[in-house]
C-alpha cells in the first residue's frame, strides 16, 4: 500500500505543503515513513526524534488534525480510521514553529515557570534524617510523574487556540498538580496561587488533552484536583469558582441547576444585570421565567446527607 | 553491542542522565560566567579566519549534488551492518580484519557523500552528517581495539582468545587517528591499580 | 421488540432547553423506544461540581446509576456532559473494588436504600440510533432532502475515548451516518471540533463568544442550513449565543441550532411547534422544511 503524505513545510520564511508517496511497510510508524522521505527523497525534511520508543517526547507532530507521537502511532491505523490514503502532518498545533515539523520549547518553558515547578522541601527534611514519603502519598502524585513533555496536550487545547496569553499549556497544570498533592511541598498555595492567575478557571474542559496524552496522564483531570484544592486553600474568589460552586451547591439546596438564580450566584447582582439583555431574549424565546420557582427535589435531605458524608470522607483522605 | 547496551544500561534515569543534567548545568553555568568576565585570549584573526574555513567546509558539503557520490543514511546504514555482523558480541580476528577495511572504505566514501540540505536554520541533514563523522572514527576505533585485545576480557569476546590473559593484555588500548594522514594507531597504557587487584571472574 | 430505557434527562432539559425534552418524548414513542424518567434524578455535577469536591459528585453519579439499577433498566442520557459524568463515575466504580464500596457505605450511611452495583448500562440517545438503524426503518415520512445539515457532536460525547468509547473520537462518522439515513445532506465544516466553550461562558467570555461564531459561520461558508447537535449545552451556546457570536467574529451567518431529537423528529414527521421549534432564538425563519 502507499500513502500520501502531504506535509507543511516551512523554511526560513517559506511556508509550503508538500506531497511524498511512501510504500508502507508491516508495522510502518509516523516516524519510519518520517525517516523513509528523509533518506530517501528529501534530506531536507526536518524533524525530531531520539528515542523512537515513546519516552522521550521528541516527536510528537500533528496528523489529519491530531496530535500523535510519530514513534508509537501505525501508519495502517490511520490510514483505517480517517478512510483514506493522504495524511496531512503538521507540526503541533499551539506552538511557534522553527522548522517544518520543528517547534519552539522555549516559550513552553518560561510559561512552566510562573508555577514555580520545583518542589520547595518542607524545613524537616535534612541530611541526616532524609526526606521520607510513604507509598500511598507517593500514589498521590506519581502519575503526573510520567510526563514526557511530548506537548501533544497543548496541540489541540481549545483555550489556548483561542488565546494562550491568559492561560497555561496542560502539561503546565499537570506538573502544577503534581507539586501541590506531593507532601514534601512546602506550600502549595504557591503553586496555586499561580495557576489561577495564570487563567485555571478558564479551561474549557474539553477534554482534548486527555484524549491526547499518549502516556494517560489526564490533565483535564489534573485540571480539576487544582480547581478543588484552591477551595481547600482558600484561594477560590473568582468568577469561574463561583460558577462552579453554585453549581455544586445547588445539588444539596434542591437537587438540580437553578438556571434563573445561576449568573447572579456567579457574577454578582451587578454583572448579572448587565446580562439583562440576554435575560430578555431568553425570556421572549420561553426559555426563562424569573418567576418560575425551582422544584425541590423530594429526597433531598438524602442528597444532602450524602454530599456531607462524602465531604467528611474526602477531607479523612487528605 | 555490548558497548551499546552497557551505556544504555547506565544512562536510564539513573547514572548518566543525572549526571548529564546536574553537571552539565554547573559547567555551562561556570564556563558562562568565565567568558563574560575574561577577554578572547587567542587570536582572533586565527579565530576569525577558522570560522571562515568552517562556514565554507558547511557550504562545500551541504551544497555537494546527489551524484558526488552515496548519501549520509546509505554509509550509516553499511557501518550499522558491518559493526553488527562483524563487531558484535562475539569476536574473531578475520571478521574484525575485514570490518576494519569495510569502514575504513566507508570513511573515505564519506569525504565525498551527499547531504542535500543547504539551510543554515536547524539543518538535521547536517546534523547527521557531521554525527556519521564521529560514529565511523568511533566504529574504526572499536575494531582497533578489539583487534589489538587478543584475548577476552568483560564484555569483549574473542572466540579464537576465550580466556583472559593478564600477562600480555592487563593494560587499556589507546586509539588515535593522524589528523594528516588518516592513520589510525594503537598504543598501550599501564593500568593504576590501587584498592581491587584484578582477579578471574567466577560467578 | 421495544426498547425500554431509563431516562436521565439533566437539569437544563427542564429548564432553558425544555424543547429538548419534549421533541425526545415525541420521538422515542414514534420510534417505540419506552423512556421513564429516573425517579428523584439530581444534576450529574455537569463537569462543575467535579471540581468543588470529586467523592461528593461521584456519590451523587452513584445514587443517580443505583435508581436505574433498582428500575432493572439501562440509562439513556441525551446530554454529552451528563453521559461523560456518568459513564466516568460507572468506569471508577466498576474498576477501584475500594472506591466503590466507599460510596456504597456513603450511601448507606445518608439513608440511601439502593447500593451501586454496575448492572445498569448508560448509553446517549444517538449511540442508540446508531447501534439500532433499525428503529428508524419504514419510520422516515419526511426524508430531508431539503437540509444541509452539519452535525456539531460537541466534545464531551467523543472524549476521553476510553469512557466515550463509541467510534473513534478522532473521527467519528456516526452523527454523519444518521444524518444521511434521515434523507439530508451531511456537511463537513473546518470547525465541526472546535469545543463550543459552554462550560467557560463566564470565566472566560470573550474566547467562548469568539468561537461560538466561528463555529456557526464556518458551518455556513461550508454551505450547511442547519448545525445539528445531540448535546443541549452546545445547543444553547450555539443557539442563544449566536447574535454575539456573529458580532465577535464579523459574520452574517444565520443558521438554525437543531437539537438531535429535533432533526430526528422531522424526519419522523413532526411539526415545529410538537418539537418546540419556536422556542430557539436564532434564524427560525431560516430552517428550510419541505
Amino acid at each position: 500500500m502507499d500513502v500520501k503524505l502531504r506535509i507543511h513545510r516551512f523554511v526560513e520564511g517559506k511556508k509550503w505543503v508538500q506531497e511524498y508517496t511512501v510504500g508502507v511497510t508491516t508495522g510502518m510508524t509516523v516516524l519510519e515513513a518520517l525517516t523513509a522521505v528523509k533518506e530517501k527523497q528529501d534530506p531536507t525534511l526536518s524533524f525530531t526524534c531520539s528515542c523512537r520508543s515513546s519516552i522521550c517526547g521528541a516527536c510528537a507532530v500533528r496528523v489529519n488534525g491530531n496530535a500523535e507521537l510519530a514513534c508509537e502511532m501505525l501508519i495502517e491505523n490511520l490510514v483505517k480510521r480517517y478512510d483514506t490514503d493522504v495524511l496531512t502532518i503538521q507540526p503541533l498545533g499551539n506552538f511557534k514553529v522553527i522548522r517544518d515539523l520543528i517547534v519552539d520549547w522555549d516559550p513552553k518553558y518560561a510559561r512552566l515557570k510562573k508555577i514555580k515547578p520545583t518542589v520547595n522541601p518542607k524545613p524537616d527534611f535534612n541530611a541526616e534524617d532524609g526526606c521520607r514519603q510513604s507509598p500511598a502519598d507517593f500514589d498521590k502524585y506519581k502519575l503526573y510523574a510520567g510526563c514526557i513533555l511530548c506537548g501533544s496536550c497543548v496541540s489541540e487545547c481549545n483555550k489556548n487556540t483561542l488565546n494562550q496569553k491568559d492561560f497555561l499549556d496542560p502539561f503546565i497544570f499537570v506538573k502544577a498538580e503534581k507539586l501541590v498533592a506531593d507532601s514534601r511541598d512546602r506550600s502549595p498555595e504557591e503553586h496555586l496561587k499561580a495557576v489561577v492567575d495564570a487563567g485555571l478557571w478558564r479551561c474549557f474542559n474539553c477534554q482534548e488533552c486527555t484524549a491526547k496524552c499518549p502516556k494517560g496522564l489526564d490533565p483535564a483531570g489534573a485540571i480539576e484536583k487544582l480547581k478543588a484544592a484552591t477551595f481547600r486553600y482558600n484561594l477560590a474568589d473568582n468568577v469561574g469558582a463561583r460558577h462552579a460552586k453554585a453549581i455544586y451547591d445547588d445539588i444539596s439546596e434542591s437537587g438540580t441547576l437553578d438556571e434563573t438564580r445561576l449568573n447572579i450566584k456567579s457574577e454578582g447582582f451587578l454583572m448579572a444585570g448587565l446580562r439583562a439583555p440576554m435575560a430578555l431574549r431568553l425570556m421572549h424565546a420561553g426559555k426563562m421565567n424569573p418567576l418560575d420557582s425551582h422544584p425541590v427535589n423530594p429526597e433531598i435531605d438524602t442528597i444532602r446527607k450524602i454530599v456531607k458524608n462524602a465531604e467528611s470522607a474526602a477531607k479523612e483522605g487528605e | 553491542m555490548q558497548l551499546h547496551l552497557g551505556a544504555w544500561c547506565e544512562s536510564f534515569g539513573a547514572n548518566s542522565l543525572s549526571e548529564v543534567l546536574v553537571f552539565g548545568h554547573v559547567a555551562g553555568d561556570s564556563a558562562a560566567d568565565y567568558a563574560k568576565s575574561h577577554n578572547y585570549a587567542g587570536n582572533q584573526t586565527k579565530l576569525t579566519q577558522d570560522c571562515e574555513k568552517w562556514l565554507n567546509k558547511f557550504e562545500e558539503v551541504t551544497g555537494r549534488d546527489k551524484s558526488v557520490g552515496k548519501s549520509v543514511p546509505e554509509i550509516r546504514d553499511a557501518m550499522v551492518n558491518t559493526m553488527w555482523f562483524k563487531v558484535g558480541v562475539f569476536r574473531e580476528e578475520n571478521q574484525l580484519q575485514q570490518a576494519a577495511q569495510e569502514i575504513a572504505a566507508l570513511e573515505k566514501d564519506y569525504e565525498h557523500c551527499y547531504v542535500g540540505d543547504t539551510s543554515h536554520v536547524y539543518n538535521t541533514a547536517f546534523e547527521q552528517y557531521f554525527e556519521l563523522g564521529g560514529l565511523l572514527q568511533i566504529s574504526q576505533a572499536i575494531i582497533q581495539g578489539a583487534i589489538a585485545r587478543k584475548e577476552s576480557r568483560g564484555a569483549h569476546t574473542r572466540r579464537d582468545f576465550p580466556k583472559r590473559d593478564d600477562v600480555n593484555f592487563l593494560k587499556h588500548t589507546l586509539i588515535s587517528k593522524d589528523r594528516q594522514t588518516g592513520q589510525y594507531k594503537t598504543e598501550y597504557k599501564d593500568v593504576v591499580i590501587t584498592k581491587f587487584q584484578p582477579k578471574e571472574r567466577k560467578y | 421488540m421495544t426498547m425500554k430505557f431509563a431516562l436521565f434527562p439533566g437539569c437544563v432539559l427542564d429548564g432553558a432547553a425544555a424543547e429538548a425534552y419534549t421533541s425526545l418524548k415525541k420521538t422515542c414513542e414514534k420510534l417505540d423506544i419506552e423512556i421513564t424518567e429516573i425517579p428523584n434524578w439530581t444534576c450529574c455535577g455537569a463537569s462543575h461540581a467535579q471540581g468543588i469536591n470529586d467523592l461528593a459528585a461521584l456519590a451523587v453519579n452513584a445514587r443517580n446509576i443505583s435508581i436505574a439499577e433498582n428500575m432493572g433498566l439501562d440509562i439513556m442520557t441525551v446530554c454529552n456532559t451528563c453521559t461523560l459524568q456518568l459513564r466516568t463515575a460507572k468506569k471508577r466504580l466498576d474498576e477501584n473494588k475500594a472506591l466503590r464500596e466507599k460510596v456504597n457505605g456513603i450511601l448507606k450511611e445518608s439513608g440511601h436504600p439502593y447500593e451501586y452495583k454496575g448492572t445498569s448500562k448508560i448509553t446517549h440517545f444517538l449511540w442508540v440510533l446508531d447501534d439500532h438503524p433499525e428503529l428508524l426503518d419504514g419510520k422516515i415520512v419526511r426524508p430531508l432532502s431539503s437540509l444541509k445539515v452539519a452535525g456539531y457532536y460537541g466534545c464531551h460525547i467523543l472524549r476521553p475515548q476510553d469512557v466515550m468509547n463509541h467510534g473513534d473520537g478522532k473521527h467519528p462518522e456516526y452523527l454523519e451516518r444518521l444524518i444521511r439515513k434521515l434523507g439530508a445532506e451531511a456537511v463537513w465544516f473546518s470547525a465541526s471540533r472546535k469545543c463550543c466553550g459552554f462550560h467557560a461562558q463566564l470565566a472566560a467570555e470573550h474566547d467562548v463568544l469568539t468561537v461560538t461564531g466561528q463555529i456557526v459561520d464556518s458551518a455556513d461558508k461550508a454551505g450547511a442550513n442547519a448545525i445539528v447537535t445531540p448535546c443541549p449545552l452546545c445547543q444553547m451556546q450555539l443557539d442563544m449565543y449566536e447574535p454575539e457570536g456573529r458580532s465577535a467574529v464579523k459574520s452574517q451567518a444565520e443558521v438554525p441550532i437543531l437539537h438531535l431529537q429535533q432533526l430526528v423528529g422531522f424526519a419522523l414527521g413532526l411539526s415545529r411547534e410538537e418539537v418546540g421549534f419556536n422556542r430557539h432564538v436564532s434564524a427560525q425563519e431560516k430552517l428550510k422544511l419541505d
